[in-house]
């Protein structure tokens, strides 16, 4: 794979573009509010030329804003891996509709991930649905519903 | 159960939802009341709390009793888009079974004038059930030497305007200024009319307008102290689509009366129609509920009834001051009338907003 | 004054106004505890009530929902890393890092009796300033609140001190994301690509949401293990320390109190960025810190202001109708329902409904903290809990969060999208909190720069008020930089 330095400074340089980017969209605006964009986003591609050119040259290792130590991969899961349990998550939605998706998601990412027991999981999982149910109801929200529980919905009539 | 109307009424509705319970709903007779055993929705396309959603609750609070069959009301917000979100919403994914209706302000009706490319609405498919007009005031700082309309032209400092968007309620006053010859520097960007009016105190603008409630409570204050100086009123869009005087401020000329003594005779022409057009928008039918036109006529005829009703309740009128503004409940003919200026809206008056907004460099 | 002061005590201690207050308060407190659920979803929650209650019930009801929002949403900006809503996200700097240590509890009770004294000092400014607050606040022009939304733009010098270019970087990369949607001066909508929900904007929410929840969950979820691996003592142990410790610096309260009450009552900037600014001030002005690593201080600070800043807010609320926080935007609504026009009136004829709000502030403060230091001992120990357990639950309440903003699956995307971004600047040294405080003051920024210009010309530069908002500017600056020299020579 790509070292950690090769992804930050790609990193940098996709930040880079998409200023630059913004700043010659921004051109088009009405009057006043092109400038602002246009500005800034100038020189936010300025400041990640310089940067880049500081990694490049100097070769100092970007410093961590925060004191997190764990390596990622320490306890066996990538974070691609938890990315991809996201995905599934989110993938589910538009087949179930969100409560089923959750109620679903919760129990295979418990038992696969946690390591959890069948009682444990499906008592978590009613509680995660009753959660956005009770919620839903007391704020009058409608979330996705998913083609298959349409399907049910309609069947029941 | 009536719309959570108590804290113990909430704490049991929760619970009802919690155990799972629902209430079935019961098997309806042919003469049974068309809304028995539903929910009415009122879908607010903007967030909690704003003037829209409060008087979208302020009817909430009074349908369930007024409409026969005595429905559960909520009140959904969906924001977004400046509200086109919502709008839209109803547009293309609400069923016109008069279950949910919508509740809209000026920020929708004027991008529909305006041909915002969002907008996928066409206010012609719907009828409004109530509508609900509000007057507007304009006035000016006495630093300005302007005491009455006829001043207008000889002000002894330079006029400084603060809106909120000229594509908004402001182009109301941005065509005013335009009709009566004024010259004054518009500032936009502004948050509010609560921010504005605030801009006015401290003096960084001399002219402003505000609604009638907010007229009454906060600038009045300001007029009993020597700090403002009512000049005219937006007038009123009376059913034949005419600007008469606002009955609120009678001693106070309209922009109609202030044009007439300006340039001697009645407007008309494009900029004319522009202003009565987006005067109905923005004040005229300031918010507006509306039903889909194939809605069943069992539904409407229920809704109207009970606006009617709501619209005659002392009780709901005395509280209703602030939400509606001083001004009637519209409902029936009246309502549609009220509408009929933005529904029917003359192309070429909008046309005629559009270049204008362009001339200023604002299109 | 005094006489209708102790009156409206009097009104407040009855069942039917004090049960109200605490339904609020107990919303208030649920509210905040969900991560992305702030005072506005409250609200919504309540008003349907506020018509069937006497206004000063109604009202006390809502001021108890805002007043301990900021309270409870330190539990999962300290516990999680998460921001429990827009009100409480620099307690993470050090509030987080001391839950990961152990010391979760300890940080709970420092932060929760900063918040009791904030919120009783945001009371008592109240009361005091009400019969000037209406001179004082008509001071600041659209120059002045420009030249402090520059100053908490400074802030993000401050908050990357250490990695400065980057840090800039991330504020610009903030101001940029903010300029999304519609434009404060001129009719145009930017970056939209024709996506609707892009026209109003990235919601706040979101944004505080996919930049610290989703990274967390994802880093937490990965190392597999609890929040905290190990204890770091006896939690009733710890929690008193904290107590105690938030005593102790009483000085720091105050002074962040003041600049929460200052910053909430200026009307036009927004209470989000209160938090920030007194954090910001903190690191730079209290030699040999270690803000960001654990620094009790650093939990003090901002949770201090947040509570003290809905006390300031009512100020604009009530005299003159605007809001000054965004929970303040819907109380408004609320007073609207009531039949009460804010205004001059608040200190005349309304004046009783003021006192009201007043003392709502002040015993719903004490309410939630007594509610929240009961509950700290045990939900402390949910970082203790191994992170998968957890993990479901916090992701469904962050999802559900994000797409509360604005009900749309927009939401999700963004979030989604925001969560990677967060991801991976979090784990190339970049300063998320620059790009929330960029972000946060972008539009205020551009508004009244224009607002400025196209009213005064260049000659707003030289009004007093701007001036002096323009030395404090350059003294943090200095006095932060100077801190970080000499810590730097201290660590060589």
């Amino acid at each position: 794979m790509f070292s950690e330095r090769a992804v930050s400074i790609a990193l940098t340089a996709v930040v880079g573009i998409v200023l630059l980017a913004m700043a010659w969209g921004a051109q088009d605006f009405l009057r006043y509010s092109r400038h602002f964009p246009f500005t800034f986003g100038l020189i936010g591609a300025v400041l990640a030329a310089v940067i880049i050119f500081r990694d490049l040259v100097v070769a100092r290792p970007p410093v961590p804003d925060e004191p997190v130590g764990d390596a990622a991969s320490e306890g066996g899961h990538s974070p691609l891996q938890v990315f991809a349990w996201f995905a599934l998550y989110f993938g589910l939605v538009p087949v179930l509709g969100f409560p089923l998706a959750t109620g679903v998601f919760t129990v295979a990412f418990l038992r696969v991930v946690a390591g959890a027991g069948w009682i444990l999981a499906i008592v978590y999982a009613a509680a995660a649905m009753g959660f956005i149910f009770f919620m839903g109801s007391m704020l009058n929200m409608e979330w996705p519903t998913g083609f298959v529980s349409r399907a049910i919905m309609s069947r029941m009539g | 159960m009536r719309n959570f109307n108590s804290p113990m009424g909430a704490l049991a509705g929760a619970a009802m939802v919690i155990a799972g319970l629902s209430v079935a709903a019961p098997v309806h007779a042919q003469d049974a009341p068309y809304y028995e055993g539903k929910t009415l929705n009122l879908l607010v396309p903007f967030g909690p709390g704003g003037g829209t959603d409060v008087w979208a609750r302020y009817l909430a609070e009074y349908l369930p009793e007024a409409i026969e069959g005595s429905p559960t009301v909520l009140v959904e917000n969906r924001p977004g888009g400046g509200s086109i979100t919502g709008v839209n919403h109803f547009a293309m994914q609400v069923e016109p079974d008069g279950e949910t209706v919508l509740i809209t302000s000026g920020s929708s009706i004027q991008p529909y004038l305006l041909e915002d490319p969002a907008v996928r609405y066409d206010l012609a498919d719907w009828r409004p059930v109530a509508a609900n007009p509000v007057g507007a005031i304009f006035y000016v700082h006495p630093s300005t030497g302007i005491e009455s309309a006829d001043d207008l032209g000889s002000a002894s400092e330079e006029l400084y305007y603060g809106g909120i968007s000229a594509t908004g309620n402001d182009l109301v006053m941005l065509l005013i200024f335009d009709l009566l010859d004024m010259n004054v520097q518009s500032i936009m960007g502004y948050d509010g009319k609560g921010p504005i009016r605030v801009a006015y105190e401290r003096g960084e603008v001399n002219t402003d307008y505000q609604v009638t409630p907010a007229y009454t409570t906060s600038v009045e204050p300001l007029v009993a102290a020597d700090q403002a100086v009512p000049i005219f009123t937006f007038g009123i869009i009376d059913a034949n689509g005419d600007v008469v005087a606002d009955e609120a401020f009678p001693d106070l000329p309209t922009v109609k009366d202030v044009y007439i003594s300006i340039h001697g005779e009645e407007p008309s022409g494009q900029a004319w129609e522009a202003y009565k057009t987006f005067l109905a928008a923005g004040f005229g039918v300031q918010k507006i509920m509306w039903v889909k036109n194939d809605t069943p006529e069992q539904a409407v005829a229920a809704l109207e009834e009970a606006i009617r009703q709501i619209a005659e309740d002392p009780e709901a009128i005395e509280r209703g001051v602030e939400v509606l503004g001083g001004y009637p409940l519209l409902y029936g003919e009246d309502a549609a009338a009220a509408a009929r200026s933005i529904v029917n809206a003359d192309p070429e008056a909008a046309a005629y907003a559009m270049s204008f907004l362009e001339e200023l460099g604002l299109r | 004054m005094l006489d209708a002061l102790m009156q409206a005590f009097a009104g407040i201690l009855t069942f039917g106004t004090l049960l109200p207050l605490l339904l609020g308060v107990v919303v208030g407190i649920v509210i905040g505890v969900l991560p992305g659920l702030g005072g506005v979803v409250g609200f919504s929650l309540l008003l349907p009530f506020v018509f069937n209650l006497e206004p000063s019930a109604a009202i006390a009801m809502l001021i108890g929902l805002a007043a301990v929002v900021p309270t409870s949403d330190t539990f999962p900006s300290v516990l999680m890393g998460i921001p429990g809503s827009s009100g409480s996200q620099a307690t993470i700097m050090d509030g987080y890092p001391l839950a990961r240590k152990g010391q979760g509890a300890r940080a709970l009770g420092a932060a929760f009796t900063a918040s009791l004294m904030g919120g009783l000092i945001g009371a008592l400014v109240l009361t005091a300033a009400i019969p000037i607050a209406r001179p004082l606040i008509l001071m600041f022009g659209s120059p002045e609140l420009l030249m402090l939304a520059i100053l908490g733009l400074t802030m993000v010098g401050i908050l990357s001190a250490g990695n400065a270019l980057r840090g800039v970087l991330a504020g610009i990369v903030g101001l940029m994301i903010g300029t999304i949607g519609a434009a404060p001066s001129d009719p145009e909508y930017r970056f939209t690509f024709d996506i609707l929900y892009l026209y109003d904007g990235v919601p706040l929410i979101v944004v505080a949401l996919g930049l610290f929840a989703i990274p967390e969950i994802v880093d937490l979820l990965a190392s597999g293990r609890a929040i905290a691996p190990e204890k770091g003592g006896a939690n009733m142990g710890q929690l008193m320390r904290g107590i105690r410790e938030g005593f102790a610096h009483w000085r720091l309260v105050l002074r962040c109190s003041g600049i929460g009450v200052i910053i909430g009552a200026i009307p036009g900037l927004g209470g989000s960025v209160v938090d920030w600014i007194s954090y910001s001030q903190a690191k730079a002005t209290i030699p040999n810190n270690h803000f960001g690593e654990g620094d009790i201080r650093g939990v003090i600070a901002p949770e201090s202001s947040n509570n003290a800043k809905e006390g300031g807010a009512l100020l604009p609320t009530l005299l003159f109708g605007i809001p000054g926080s965004g929970s303040m935007a819907v109380l408004l609504g609320g007073m609207t329902l009531l039949g009460i026009q804010p205004g001059p009136s608040m200190v005349t004829t309304d004046l009783p409904i003021t006192l009201t709000a007043i003392w709502s502030l002040a015993i719903a403060n004490i309410l939630g903290v007594v509610i929240c230091i009961a509950l700290a001992g045990v939900i402390a120990r949910l970082c203790f809990v191994p992170f998968p357990m957890l993990a479901p639950a916090i992701l469904l309440v962050v999802v559900f969060g994000a797409y509360q903003a604005t009900r749309s699956w927009g939401d999700w995307v963004a979030l989604v999208l925001l969560g990677i971004l967060g991801w991976l600047m979090k784990r190339y040294g970049w300063s998320r909190p620059a790009i929330l405080v960029g972000f946060v003051l972008a539009p205020i920024t551009e508004q009244y720069f224009f607002i400025s210009m196209s009213r005064y010309g260049l000659e707003w530069m030289l009004r007093p008020g701007v001036v002096i908002v323009g030395v404090l500017i350059l003294a943090l600056l200095v006095s932060g930089f100077l801190l970080s020299r000499k810590e730097k020579k201290g660590v060589a």
